[in-house]
């Protein structure tokens, strides 16, 4: 199994306070996108890894990869299998909470049933267990759109969640907060927006598909701007929440560098295709109104008011709007710092794309 | 055909209607207080059990707001109101409830140091207080789950004072703020519906009712006020304002903490007098873990809520106890008074995020039952699975559907809302009707969302807050 | 009280106490009178339709009359069936009867 370089998590001196790591690790959402960068960045680095995992099939590869993986297969909505995830994982571990529904399968009531009841139950554990401290997974979607293209979340932008998936990671935010209040398990959130990287799923190769043959819409002018999070940076801004001893009680945006213009994003992904000898054909992109997407954006309330979610309006409904957000603050609190550029992290993404017979 | 005139007209008597009468009384108004409901005497029937709902509640406690699915409510309807039959908990409103609501609504002079002050008044008028000595077998059952698995739990204070011997009584609007009115020369007329309410430009000038007597006859009664106070509850006060022809923001954002119950089986036996005065809010402000009436009755109907047969549990019953979990919720409903119809029809709409509160409610309270020492678990939930082990408990997230789950609810609110946000609210931030000079509402209709917690405290917190602002205004 | 509510009420009581059965019959009429008109109403009309639904499930020999086992088993079959409305009936019948035959149950025991 390929390893990305991009991963080679902690520089060997803390450029801020910290503590040393964990030995032991728990992981929820192991076998996700964002679990499967984070498992490969702890295997070689930590004792134990005590993997959660939804179904058997996503088990044997993750356990196959190091004897200090732990797989643990069960509904993260269970409190029997809340139990088992953190039998004989003693205190002073560290948690990773990465297990979360975004585009639900059988409507916006799984949202909640996951991200919001998997969050509890998994917070009740590890304070249970005296875990360390839980890093805790969460999204811009409780923060919504950005007010105006030139705008940029901070850490102390308001909450204003966005739909149902918005709605469930914002409770999940208060579950975790509130958990750090009680005063015995310390938490750290940590923000991602739209990210890419290996491991991807198949609604990424999709992305890169119609990119590549100039299908993707542009709404507007593209000039609407997007933070976009590369496994590798984020993987390292979520070790270094673990381990800094300022970030206890504290959330922070993890994303690339900076946030980059639609137009670009598409521009530098052709480029990244063709670099890796994936010619590109068409147009750059189909361009679209913005009428069009704020019809999908209406549609998808509407659905989702009847429970009722459609992955395509809900993406195109959102690419009508900045969602842009400011990292100062994990760089100075708790030594992020994001090495992989657009274009880097792109073809990384593609490479593990092509490694795996993905047809772009 | 009657006549009366008064300077004050408080239509209700329950924990709004009773502050008030008694406020305004004390400061020196001619009060007269209607009530639809009859006089009853505290003592005469056993708390929650059939006699008293024939008694003392409305509908003999089946009301229901109509959705999907339906959400089975209870209301007092005698003097008294709700106080009369609920489980006295008394829970101050959450800080942070009174500053969002303030922000959110423009309420006036809501700071969380002014309903302090308030709170603190309507305390010394009451009695609010713990239990003294040891919690009774079904309370301490809370307790004792939550502390196993480092829960958050209180003991409620309750409006209840004690004897010498430990014995408590209910401090009910019955005992306590009507007696006052009455001291402080209000006149109290039970067995009085007001039909609707007689308009004149921007005054109320009388109130059309129907009062019925002891012999069965009715009489038509008008009665004619400087002053009149709805105070008939989130459901009746939208109510009578409408057949009033009153409909700004009037009926529409109905909020209620929708709960979902458990029938507990323990190796023991338990008490079923009482209602338990613990709560978990461990998941507070989203859900709260609490104990229902469990009297033989309302165990049996408890475990029917599966729709399996109940022999068998119900040859243990001395061993079962119910208890509950009560969401905040997102969803709303409606109070629609309909011509020609006594009863409005009341609706009410639960969110996707709703029912998910509820299966996760229901899934905490199966977990700290087990770690009670609980050995069997029947859910409201038809087809249910009735549980024992902690591993079994994960089915439940799928079969509360609104197809099967049965819900209730003792907490209706918000059928108004105060506050200067004339978009938003039925009332200024003191209980004005929006548009009349004269008409004031001071019951839960007020409250802008349900507080997560027994609203009686803050009805009579905000109730006693408007009556000062009124005597100084008026 | 309608003809097939009394028989529907007949059939969820289980007492073979004659007083208790009368005391949860006459319970439950006054609080179908005491319901709000709408509800009652509602009620009402499906208790029609299901009585003659049993009625005609009775004339094709697929309900044995003057059983109230067999008419508990269509109850059961009725609440746990798909349509939202007769699930309902079925439940505020019982929880009617089951709550008021067992308070009295346990107040003629005290």
């Amino acid at each position: 199994m390929p390893v990305t370089t991009e991963n080679e998590p902690v520089a060997t001196t803390d450029p801020v306070p910290s503590s040393p790591p964990a030995p032991t690790v728990v992981v929820t959402g192991a076998s996700g996108w964002l679990g499967q960068n984070l498992v490969r960045a702890l295997v070689g680095q930590r004792e134990r890894i005590r993997c959660l995992v939804p179904s058997d099939d996503q088990a044997a590869p993750l356990a196959l990869l190091s004897p200090s993986i732990e797989v643990v297969v069960g509904d993260v909505r269970d409190p029997a299998t809340a139990d088992r995830l953190f039998d004989g994982v003693g205190p002073g571990a560290a948690v990773f909470h990465a297990a979360a529904v975004i585009h639900p399968r059988r409507g916006t009531r799984e949202f909640f049933d996951v991200n919001v009841g998997g969050t509890q139950h998994v917070v009740d554990r590890a304070r249970r267990a005296g875990a360390a401290r839980l890093v805790h997974v969460s999204s811009n979607s409780p923060f919504g759109v950005n007010p105006s293209p030139d705008h940029v979340f901070t850490e102390d932008s308001p909450y204003n969640p966005w739909l149902g998936y918005g709605r469930s990671k914002h409770e999940a935010e208060l579950i975790v907060r509130s958990a750090h209040e009680r005063g015995d398990l310390p938490t750290v959130i940590v923000r991602a927006p739209w990210f890419y990287g290996p491991f991807q799923p198949a609604r990424q190769s999709q992305f890169f598909r119609s990119i590549r043959r100039g299908r993707f819409p542009l709404v507007g002018d593209g000039t609407q701007r997007r933070s976009m999070a590369y496994t590798g940076n984020l993987v390292q801004g979520l070790l270094r929440a673990e381990v800094a001893d300022k970030a206890p009680g504290n959330a922070y945006w993890i994303a690339d560098e900076r946030p980059y213009e639609l137009r670009e994003i598409l521009a530098t992904v052709r480029r990244a295709l063709e670099a890796e000898g994936l010619p590109t054909s068409g147009p750059p992109w189909i361009p679209l109104p913005r009428l069009a997407a704020r019809a999908a954006e209406q549609a998808d309330r509407v659905l989702q008011r009847t429970g009722r979610y459609v992955q395509a309006l809900h993406v195109l409904g959102e690419l009508n709007h900045t969602i842009a957000c400011d990292v100062s603050r994990a760089r100075d609190e708790i030594g992020y710092e994001p090495t992989v550029s657009l274009e880097e992290g792109m073809r990384a993404s593609i490479r593990w794309c092509l490694e795996h017979g993905e047809q772009l | 055909m009657g006549d009366l005139t008064t300077e004050v007209l408080v239509i209700g008597s329950g924990a709004g209607g009773a502050v008030t009468a008694a406020a305004l009384a004390e400061a020196g108004r001619t009060v007269t207080v209607v009530e639809e409901g009859p006089w009853v005497d505290p003592d005469e029937h056993e708390p929650f059990s059939l006699a008293e709902m024939v008694a003392k509640y409305r509908h003999r406690g089946a009301g229901a707001a109509l959705g999907n699915p339906p959400i089975a409510y209870a209301e007092g309807r005698c003097v008294g109101g709700s106080t009369e039959i609920n489980s006295g908990l008394y829970h101050r409103l959450p800080e942070h409830l009174a500053q969002e609501w303030r922000t959110t609504y423009g309420i006036d002079e809501f700071t969380p140091e002014v309903l302090e002050a308030y709170a603190e008044r309507v305390e010394s008028q009451l009695s609010v207080a713990r239990l003294p000595g040891a919690p009774p077998p079904s309370s301490a059952v809370l307790e004792r789950g939550a502390t196993k698995l480092g829960w958050r739990n209180v003991e409620f204070a309750r409006v209840f004072s004690y004897d010498e011997a430990g014995r408590g009584t209910k401090q009910t609007m019955s005992r306590t703020m009507l007696p006052r009115a009455r001291a402080a020369g209000a006149t109290i007329i039970p067995d009085c519906r007001v039909v609707s309410l007689v308009r004149q430009g921007d005054r109320v000038v009388a109130a059309r009712c129907r009062r019925t007597h002891p012999g069965g006859g009715v009489e038509r009664l008008t009665i004619h006020a400087d002053h009149v106070f709805v105070c008939c509850g989130a459901v009746h006060t939208p109510a009578l304002l409408q057949r009033s022809g009153i409909r700004h923001n009037v009926g529409n954002g109905l909020k209620m903490h929708p709960t979902i119950k458990v029938a507990a089986r323990f190796p023991h036996p338990v008490d079923h007098g009482d209602v338990p005065m613990h709560r978990v809010t461990e998941f507070s402000p989203f859900i709260a873990i609490g104990g229902s009436a469990s009297r033989r009755g309302q165990v049996a109907m408890a475990l029917a809520d599966t729709g399996q047969p109940i022999d068998e549990a119900m040859a243990d019953w001395e061993n079962i106890s119910t208890y509950y979990a009560a969401i905040r919720s997102e969803g709303s409903g409606r109070v629609v008074a309909l011509p020609g119809l006594r009863s409005p029809i009341v609706t009410y709409s639960l969110s996707e995020a709703d029912l998910s509160r509820l299966a996760r409610g229901l899934v905490h309270l199966g977990e700290l039952l087990l770690a009670a020492g609980a050995v069997e678990l029947h859910p409201s939930v038809t087809g249910g699975h009735v549980v024992r082990r902690l591993d079994e408990l994960g089915i439940w997230w799928d079969q509360v559907t609104r197809a099967r789950a049965n819900l209730m609810t003792v907490h209706l609110t918000s059928s108004l809302r105060m506050g200067e946000d004339r978009r938003r609210t039925g009332t200024d931030s003191f209980g004005r009707v929006w548009g009349f000079r004269n008409l004031r509402v001071n019951d839960a209709s007020l409250l802008p969302d349900a507080p997560g917690v027994n609203p009686q405290a803050a009805i009579m917190a905000i109730a006693t807050r408007n009556c000062d602002h009124f005597l100084a205004d008026a | 009280m309608l003809w097939f509510e009394r028989e529907v009420v007949g059939a969820l009581t289980t007492t073979t106490d004659q007083s208790i059965r009368s005391s949860v019959e006459a319970f439950v009429d006054g609080a179908l009178r005491d319901w709000p008109e709408h509800l009652r109403l509602g009620v009402a009309a499906e208790s029609v339709l299901l009585g003659t639904w049993a009625a005609v499930l009775r004339a094709l020999g697929r309900l044995p009359a003057g059983d109230p086992a067999a008419l508990r088993e269509l109850l059961d079959r009725w609440e746990h069936g798909p349509i939202g409305l007769v699930r309902s009936y079925v439940r505020a019948m019982k929880s009617l009867v089951i709550m008021a035959e067992h308070d009295m149950l346990a107040e003629e025991a005290a």
